[in-house]
């Protein structure tokens, strides 16, 4: 898949922002908050990031002036049940920053709404995470290590960016998720590698009695919509070098750097989202569509 | 009629390709919206291509030319003044009436992939030169003269196969889709019935080879080995329709045998010209009488004077159970094993030979005998430049015909069947002009025809050739179809001599219509060092785009498109009949030009008037057709009674085929869809050649002088009389120079022999035959700056066979050296497997030259495709170091198809582009060339409204 | 509404015979002429004259080799365009209700009124029916001609998708696979009717018909009944072949 920049920022962003959200929200909960205007600034930031996450995803429309219509079809799309998910989640993101702001009386529900900040949150990634493991087209995406990758990386990436706000603590669970998703996402890849080739190019033509098929003519003689969206070319050697910094930046360097205790938190954050980056050019870059079976690829 | 969306829809008649199908033009707010086939049309019956389909975007191409340019620059720079049709004209006038006051045959008027040659040939000869042709030369006229010369017709418009009927289908060669539509209905047929076979010999598994039943990957040239075999095969097995032999074709008349002889090989006759044959049932030589002799086919016999005869069939078995076409030796050289010819000839025999298949149709043929039922024979054949593009191919063509004629399968139900108005005789009675006009006269002949024996060549007295191509002369006798591969070179070389003006018309001979584009770029820009002028000194063009042969004009006249014109697709010229009804078609003007361009049929007939040719003025020297082509295709008789359209004729509009002109016609033409069609009755639509019926009805329909049975030629006598001037009999012998190839190349009965590329010392190193072909979508069009069709093909590759090339260290996709002796070009090549293995292979005319038809600099068409022409030459050095056309020696038809090469890995693989790269002609371009084109129509309503009012029922779910 | 009706009262649909296609893009370029100017039209060219031709199209033709052990190389002929699938995953990944499955005929349209141009039908489309029109912003697709099989101004027989009435070798048939007497429903079962990509559970309605089997030969050969020239001129000399 074409890994467009739009779409990229979206995933991380706001997952960055949601996993922010719930670590904030965890340690209301846990009544290990830090101070109030930090929980003003966490929530500021997880703000700044799901909205630019979702502003951006907006540039990948043909027609962002009708990107309201996307919130009506809850039913049948994940989405439409992202959109109205990340709208929802936002009530209690604001309400937590203003209430904790400036006390308007309504102390008593920051904690339900912390609660509804943890479930919207979780929904709101679990329901992104759908919209690609949803897609059966794309075999890559459509298991379960991306609904559960979602969720760790946002709260690993967003436990990161919270121990900006913590004063440090907890930052060895902050290391311990980043192991845990390191791990995850090497077991990931190894599922994606093993599975590769499942499809064959004579299933996709309904034709696998007549032996092996390869393209003879293409349908048009230069690269169509199709092939410019889902016909991305992922050179081996530049696949290696983004899996390392996928893997350095969004886990390992901040995990050592929190580790050593490097007083530098924003920095942290920043080669952590910038690795998450690669982690999610990797995620649509490395994914091969089906349609490629009727262009270039013997199996997806 | 309109449609539910506001549409207004036009018939008239396709011109994306030569298939002339019937459309309907859908018009909304003055622009073309939809071109769909006419279902009621006798060609394509509602279906239409892919290039009639994309009709809309050449009729609105950028490219398109505006307005008459001067040059002004030196030729091929595309310097242009932008001139009047009335500066234009009087231009053009003046230098045309200069040669014909000096020597009319100094215009050379060739005209490419024109339809209406009844018109521009009439022209020429009204003018006084017969050196004219249109493209045929170079395409596939062996595949037309053989069958002309043979059976009275042949492939495409002079017949096609039984589509209904038939069980047994063959079809021959690459580039097979001359009668696209009509081609792809029939196999479609055929192929959604069970029992009915159909095999595909080409060393190219595309396009229709690809759902054969079964293919032969043959190798290029070889087809007349293959076919040879089988009539072999049959022959021995006896698997003959004896009766069909005797009855219609010469196979029982009696030759003389009497080798030294001027005689020897000619049809032994009694006094009143009627062949001779020996009757078994009274054991002597009596004339022959069809249906009531019982002749012998083989035996030696005496004539009265003494001399030996042999009935003509003997020479068949002769050539064809020698040790020639054993399947054994013909599967070394056609690289199809011997077990398969075998069982080919064995499926071909069980398939041709089901009686039960014969309809209960009884008739009457042309001596008189009633036969019950029409016997079927249900096999039938086809074949195109495939097999016609070679210096073999008449012969092959000649062989093909023969197997036919000896399973009769001729104009049988499930057989080949002709289109009225074929069968002709063979040849055709049409003489062609021998010579040109005098200064300021006419032709009484038209420029082309039909020789029927060496006294009708255009020679002169020394037996050189009269024409600029030399067609027609002791070295291509019957080029019937003109050579205008040869025009370009020869002009230039001043041989056989000089011309002052080419009038050229729809033809692409500075780019993909010449082989060896380089040379044929020269010739237009050589300059004679003495006078410094053009060696070709005017050059006249009429296109309706900006073509790579444009710039090489010194006058261009822009035509129309052929949705802004009249035409007539006349029975004078290339009819569009079916097996079962004579039919002929018009182009009616649907949409007026948005430029100032003309129809050059309008030009063709103002320049005529201007220059006051008879026919084209009246007494008082006015114009006769001042309402330009409509108003002659209403008004003009070649003969009286005789017009260029055969429907509606008569001051009553109800005579069919001959009739006085009615001012109604055009009208009546178009109410009845721009067709006019005459269904023949059951009874007349077989066995044409001896159809008393039929030919009865051809006769009084025009269509034939007398309605004389036309006699099938297993032994072609009119060959041998060539084959004898070259021994040095009679009036009319060859020069020294051309004796040998005509003693060599004109034989009676039809022989395979290899090219002079398949045994030259070279053909080891150049191992490779390369052929070429066009892509459905294009095939017989000029549509390649088509912004839809380029779609499909911007770049063409080298197909090579996978193994070979792999063997070869040749990946796919590596860029390659095609060498041959005559030229390189460098290409990327792809691998494919349904090949040949001797063979590569390419889309033709895919590559084009920088600055034309208003693409892009950095088109694909310019950068990556590329023309394989470079490699091929139109001239070769003969064994003896002779210069001579790269052309069948009978026919001229240029040899395309012969061109062998070498392929090798480049060494600059980074590149990225194809060599040579000719310098970029200069851009034209009148018109926007958006980088988005978005063609559509005003909406009428929003989506939702018009979606809820499509369909009935109208319920969503909830 | 982007979830898919329970059932559709027709499934009109193409029968497409590999066995018949010859590859000759007639019906694509139909399509593209009759659509463009269409209720979905236009349907953009990028680049129509430039150094990288692209453009729109509702339907593509493939081609492939197929090889197999034992068996001759054979060349296959493959148009592509929207299947109209009873589980259409297109339809319901839409955020937006642009996408739509008809219940009364089961086609599959995307109202470009709507449609904000997210391209996830596009991804979620195995057969890569739908394409993104970068001048109007949104998806676009096949909509089996609903502008002229329901436009009661043309003949009957004529209203058929344009890729159908237009194809040469007649490789296309168009009818509702919901009736099994129509004529696609009895041809698909005669001849083999086959699903494109079965695992993608989309259901499509389409159906292809395989190309023939191409049959083993038996060796057989004439028996000869004169095998050189001299044999026939002595068996067949005076021989009656009128009898």
């Amino acid at each position: 898949m074409h890994p467009a920049l739009s779409v990229i920022i979206f995933t991380t962003f706001s997952g960055m922002g949601y996993g922010l959200f719930i670590w904030l929200c965890g340690n209301i909960l846990n009544g290990t908050a830090p101070d109030n205007m930090s929980i003003v600034g966490g929530t500021i930031l997880s703000i700044l990031l799901v909205g630019t996450g979702l502003l951006s995803s907006t540039l990948h429309l043909g027609h962002p002036e009708r990107a309201w219509r996307a919130f009506s079809q809850w039913r049948s799309s994940w989405l439409s049940r992202e959109g109205v998910m990340s709208i929802l989640t936002f009530v209690p993101m604001v309400f937590i920053c203003g209430q904790t702001y400036i006390d308007m009386g309504f102390q008593k529900l920051i904690e339900p709404m912390a609660i509804a900040g943890i479930i919207g949150s979780v929904l709101t990634i679990f329901t992104t995470s759908m919209i690609y493991a949803s897609l059966k087209s794309i075999p890559a995406w459509h298991n379960i290590w991306v609904v559960i990758g979602y969720q760790i990386y946002a709260l690993s990436s967003g436990g990161v960016a919270y121990i900006m706000f913590s004063d440090w603590q907890q930052y060895l669970y902050v290391i311990l998720l980043l192991i845990v998703a390191l791990a995850l996402k090497i077991i990931t890849w190894i599922s994606i590698d093993k599975h590769r080739g499942k499809y064959k190019r004579e299933d996709a033509l309904g034709l696998p009695d007549f032996g092996k098929a390869k393209p003879f003519e293409p349908a048009h003689s230069q690269k169509n919509y199709l092939q410019r969206e889902m016909g991305y070319d992922l050179d081996p050697q530049r696949r290696t070098l983004m899996r390392w910094i996928a893997l350095g930046f969004g886990f390992i360097f901040p995990a050592l750097l929190l580790y050593i205790g490097l007083p530098i938190t924003p920095v942290i954050t920043l080669i952590c989202l910038i690795g998450m980056m690669a982690e999610r050019w990797l995620f649509f870059a490395e994914a091969e569509h089906v349609v490629r079976l009727y262009y270039d690829r013997e199996s997806v | 009629m309109t449609t539910k969306r506001n549409s207004i829809i036009k018939t008239t008649t396709c011109y994306m390709c030569a298939c002339r199908c019937g459309i309907n033009v859908h018009l909304k707010d003055g622009r073309v919206k939809y071109i769909e086939g006419n279902p009621d049309h006798p060609v394509n019956k509602g279906v239409l291509c892919a290039k009639g389909s994309a009709g809309i975007m050449q009729h609105y191409s950028p490219a398109r030319l505006t307005t008459p340019l001067k040059r002004v620059g030196p030729r091929g720079s595309g310097e242009f003044e932008e001139i009047s049709w009335d500066e234009a004209m009087e231009i053009a006038t003046g230098k045309l009436k200069a040669v014909r006051e000096k020597d009319p045959k100094r215009l050379a008027f060739f005209t490419g992939r024109d339809q209406s040659q009844a018109l521009t040939g009439w022209f020429s000869a009204k003018f006084g030169t017969h050196n004219y042709a249109a493209h045929g030369g170079f395409c596939s006229v062996n595949m037309a003269a053989a069958g002309l010369y043979t059976i009275g017709g042949s492939f495409w418009e002079f017949g096609e196969p039984d589509w209904h009927k038939t069980k047994y289908f063959m079809m021959f060669g690459v580039a097979e889709d001359h009668d696209s539509n009509p081609i792809k209905k029939g196999i479609g047929t055929i192929k959604s019935r069970k029992g009915t076979k159909y095999i595909s010999v080409n060393p190219v598994q595309s396009g229709y080879a690809a759902i054969a039943d079964e293919w032969l990957g043959i190798r290029p040239g070889t087809d007349g080995l293959f076919i040879g075999a089988l009539i072999a095969e049959l022959l021995k097995a006896e698997k003959i329709d004896w009766d069909f032999l005797i009855r219609y074709t010469n196979s029982p008349w009696l030759v003389i045998d009497r080798p030294g002889a001027a005689n020897n090989g000619l049809f032994a006759r009694d006094d009143a010209e009627n062949p001779l044959c020996y009757e078994l049932s009274v054991q002597k030589i009596t004339t022959l009488q069809v249906g009531k002799s019982k002749p012998a086919l083989v035996g030696d016999y005496l004539l009265d004077d003494g001399t030996k005869a042999v009935p003509a069939f003997q020479y068949i078995i002769q050539e064809f159970l020698g040790d020639k076409y054993t399947p054994e030796k013909v599967s070394k050289q056609t690289g199809i094993p011997a077990h398969d010819i075998e069982r080919i000839a064995a499926e071909l025999a069980e398939a041709a030979f089901l009686d039960e298949e014969s309809l209960n149709i009884p008739w009457t043929d042309s001596y008189g005998n009633k036969h019950k039922k029409t016997v079927a024979r249900p096999v039938s054949f086809h074949a195109m430049r495939g097999i016609a593009a070679h210096k073999n191919g008449f012969e092959t063509c000649r062989m093909l015909h023969l197997l036919q004629m000896l399973l009769g399968a001729i104009d049988r139900p499930g057989s080949f069947r002709y289109k009225p108005p074929f069968p002709r005789p063979t040849p055709p009675h049409k003489k062609m002009a021998k010579q040109s006009a005098g200064p300021n006269e006419s032709l009484s002949l038209e420029p082309l025809g039909f020789p029927a024996g060496p006294e009708d060549l255009a020679v002169d007295e020394k037996g050189e050739p009269t024409r600029l191509d030399k067609a027609f002369s002791w070295e291509y006798p019957l080029a019937i179809h003109g050579m205008m591969h040869m025009v370009l070179h020869n002009a230039w070389a001043g041989d056989p001599y000089k011309i002052d003006v080419l009038m050229m018309y729809m033809a692409n001979m500075a780019w993909n219509s010449s082989m060896n584009v380089g040379n044929a770029i020269k010739y237009m820009t050589d300059k004679d060092t003495e006078t410094g002028e053009y060696k070709i000194p005017y050059i006249i063009y009429s296109d309706a785009f900006y073509s790579e042969t444009v710039p090489y004009a010194d006058l261009v006249l822009p035509d129309t498109t052929y949705l802004e014109r009249w035409d007539a697709i006349s029975m004078l010229d290339r009819p569009i009949g079916t097996a079962e009804a004579a039919a002929d078609s018009i182009r009616q003007p649907v949409i007026e030009p948005d430029r100032d361009v003309r129809p050059f049929q309008d030009v063709v007939l103002d320049l005529g008037a201007r220059l006051g040719l008879p026919g084209m003025v009246d007494d008082n020297g006015e114009p006769l057709y001042p309402g330009g082509y409509s108003d002659y295709l209403t008004h003009h008789e070649r003969a009286p009674g005789v017009g260029p359209l055969s429907g509606w004729r008569g001051e009553d509009g109800l005579s069919q085929g001959k009739g006085a002109p009615n001012n109604d016609q055009l009208k009546k033409y178009i109410e009845n869809g721009c067709y006019w069609e005459f269904e023949l009755d059951e009874k007349e639509q077989y066995n044409r050649f001896a159809n008393k019926a039929y030919l009865e009805t051809a006769t009084k329909m025009g269509w034939m002088g007398a309605p004389e049975p036309i006699v099938l030629n297993v032994y072609n006598e009119m060959l041998q009389k060539f084959h004898l001037a070259a021994e040095g009999h009679g009036n009319h012998v060859p020069p020294e120079h051309a004796r040998e190839r005509i003693r060599k190349y004109f034989n009676p009965v039809p022989t395979w022999y290899p090219v002079q590329e398949q045994i030259d010392s070279n053909s080891k190193e150049y191992p490779l035959t390369a052929l070429t072909q066009r892509p459905a979508h294009m095939y017989h069009s000029w549509g390649g700056q088509n912004a839809w069709l380029r779609q499909l093909t911007a770049q063409n590759y080298l197909y090579v066979n996978s193994r070979w090339a792999k063997s070869r260290n040749i990946d796919d996709l590596d860029w390659v050296w095609v060498r041959s002796p005559h030229g390189e070009v460098k290409v990327q090549a792809k691998y494919m497997d349904g090949l040949n293995e001797g063979t590569v292979w390419t889309w033709n005319a895919i590559g084009k030259r920088r600055g034309a038809w208003a693409l892009d600099e950095n088109s694909p068409e310019f950068k990556k495709a590329f023309l394989l022409n470079h490699v091929i030459s139109e001239n070769l050095k003969t064994e003896n170091g002779e210069l001579r056309s790269n052309s069948d020696p009978v026919t001229g038809q240029g040899a395309w198809f012969d061109t062998r090469v070498k392929v090798e890995r480049a060494d600059d693989q980074k590149s990225d582009q194809t060599s040579p790269l000719l310098d970029p002609v200069k851009f034209y371009n009148k018109f926007d060339r958006p980088d988005v084109l978005n063609y559509g129509f005003k909406k009428e309503m929003p989506f939702e409204q018009e979606e809820r009012s499509l369909g009935t029922k109208r319920e969503r779910a909830k | 509404m982007t979830c898919l009706p329970d059932k559709t009262d027709k499934k009109l649909g193409l029968l497409i015979d590999l066995n018949i296609c010859v590859g000759c893009h007639a019906c694509a370029v139909n399509c593209k002429e009759w659509n463009t100017g269409g209720i979905t039209g236009p349907m953009e060219d990028i680049k129509p004259y430039g150094d990288d031709p692209s453009g729109v199209w509702y339907n593509r033709i493939h081609s492939y080799e197929f090889k197999k052990e034992k068996e001759a190389d054979r060349t296959v002929y493959f148009p592509k365009s929207c299947l109209h699938c009873d589980d259409a995953p297109c339809v319901t990944v839409c955020p937006t209700g642009a996408s739509l499955k008809r219940s009364e005929d089961g086609i599959v349209l995307v109202n470009p009124d709507v449609c904000i141009g997210c391209k996830l039908c596009s991804w979620a489309c195995p057969y890569g029916a739908r394409e993104y029109d970068t001048s109007a912003g949104v998806m676009q697709k096949c909509t089996l001609c609903i502008d002229k099989i329901y436009d009661e101004n043309i003949p009957q027989e004529r209203r058929v998708p344009a890729c159908v009435s237009t194809c040469p070798a007649g490789a296309r048939h168009f009818g509702d696979f919901a009736d099994p007497e129509s004529n696609v429903s009895k041809r698909a079962a005669e001849f083999d009717g086959r699903e494109l990509f079965p695992q993608m559970e989309t259901k499509p309605v389409n159906k292809y018909l395989p190309p023939r089997k191409r049959e083993k030969h038996e060796d057989r050969r004439l028996t000869p009944k004169v095998s050189t020239v001299k044999d026939a001129l002595l068996k067949w000399a005076k021989l009656d072949f009128t009898g």
